[in-house]
C-alpha cells in the first residue's frame, strides 16, 4: 500500500515538472516555430525580436527536461528502460533536434556579421524547433495509446508502428501548434512591453493566420 | 577503470548482471556514427567561429577591449 502511494506522489511530482516543461520549454520551441513562420515585410524584424526575447531564458527552460529524464530514470527505472528501448528512434531524433537547436542558436548569436552562415544556422534553429516538439508529441501519444509491448524483459526497438499512427501524428501536430500559440502569446506581451505596435499585431494574429 | 573491471560481471553488484543490462535497441552503430559526425561538425564550426571572432579589431581606446565582449554576452543572455 505504501509503495503504491509513494508511486502516486512520484508521478505527481513528475507530472508537475512535465507541465512546467510543456509551458516554458514549449514556448521556447514555439519561438523557434514563430521564427520558422516569419514571413512578409517584417520577417527580419520578427526574427531579431524573437531572438532577443529568447536570449535570457532559452536554455533555462530545458532544465525541466533534464529533471524529467532523471526523475523517470530514478523513480521508474523499469519503465524508463523499456520506453527508451522501444522509442529509441524518436528519442534519438529528439536529442539531435535539441543539440542542433542549442548549437544553432549560439552560432547565430555569436556570428560576426549577417552572412550565409547566420541564415543557414537560423534555418537549422527554426527547423529543429519545429521537429522536436512534433516528435515529443508523437512519443507521448505512443505511450498513451498503450501499444508498446514488452515480452518479458525483452523490448523491441520500434521503427515506426506506435509513434507514426494517425493518432500519434495528430498529437504531434497538436504539440507543435500548442508551442506556437504559447510562444505567440509570450511574444505579444513582450512586444507590447517594448511598445512596438506593429509587432504586437503580427504576433497577436500569428496563431490565427500562420502564414501572413 | 578498476571499479568497472573489478565489479564484473555485475553492473550493480549482486543485483544486475551486465548481460541483462545491455540494451536490446537496434541500430546503435548507426546512431553512434551520426552523433559523432554531428559533434565533429559542431566542433569545427565552433573553431571557425572563434577564429573569426578573434579577428575583430580592438577598438581605439586601450580599455575599450573589454566592451564588445560584454555586449555580446548580453545579447546571448549568458
Amino acid at each position: 500500500m505504501m509503495e503504491r502511494e509513494l508511486a502516486f506522489i512520484k508521478v505527481a511530482v513528475l507530472w508537475l515538472a512535465m507541465i512546467a516543461y510543456a509551458v516554458l520549454g514549449g514556448a521556447d520551441f514555439g519561438a523557434g516555430i514563430c521564427d520558422f513562420l516569419a514571413f512578409g515585410p517584417t520577417a527580419e524584424k520578427q526574427r531579431t525580436f524573437i531572438h532577443r526575447a529568447l536570449g535570457p531564458v532559452w536554455e533555462a527552460n530545458h532544465v525541466w527536461l533534464i529533471f524529467l529524464i532523471v526523475g523517470v530514470f530514478t523513480a521508474f527505472p523499469l519503465a524508463f528502460a523499456k520506453l527508451s528501448t522501444a522509442l529509441f528512434l524518436p528519442f534519438t531524433l529528439i536529442l539531435i533536434g535539441i543539440v542542433l537547436r542549442g548549437a544553432a542558436f549560439m552560432f547565430r548569436t555569436y556570428a560576426v556579421n549577417a552572412t550565409t552562415f547566420t541564415s543557414v544556422w537560423g534555418r537549422v534553429f527554426s527547423a529543429a524547433s519545429t521537429i522536436t516538439p512534433f516528435l515529443l508529441g508523437t512519443v507521448a501519444a505512443a505511450v498513451a495509446s498503450g501499444r508498446i509491448r514488452a515480452h518479458g524483459n525483452y523490448v523491441e526497438t520500434d521503427l515506426g508502428t506506435t509513434w507514426t499512427t494517425p493518432f500519434a501524428l495528430t498529437i504531434g501536430a497538436m504539440a507543435v501548434s500548442l508551442c506556437a500559440v504559447l510562444a505567440a502569446i509570450y511574444l505579444t506581451v513582450e512586444a507590447s512591453q517594448s511598445h512596438d505596435a506593429e509587432l504586437v499585431e503580427v504576433f497577436r494574429l500569428r496563431p490565427c493566420l500562420p502564414v501572413q | 577503470m578498476v571499479t568497472e573491471f573489478g565489479r564484473q560481471p555485475w553492473v550493480i553488484y549482486g543485483l544486475l548482471r551486465t548481460e541483462d543490462a545491455v540494451t536490446t535497441a537496434t541500430a546503435l552503430e548507426v546512431s553512434f556514427l551520426i552523433f559523432s559526425v554531428i559533434y565533429v561538425l559542431l566542433a569545427l564550426t565552433l573553431v571557425w567561429l572563434l577564429r573569426n571572432l578573434s579577428r575583430i579589431p580592438v577598438l581605439d581606446q586601450p580599455k575599450e577591449g573589454e566592451q564588445p565582449k560584454e555586449q555580446r554576452l548580453e545579447r546571448a543572455g549568458v
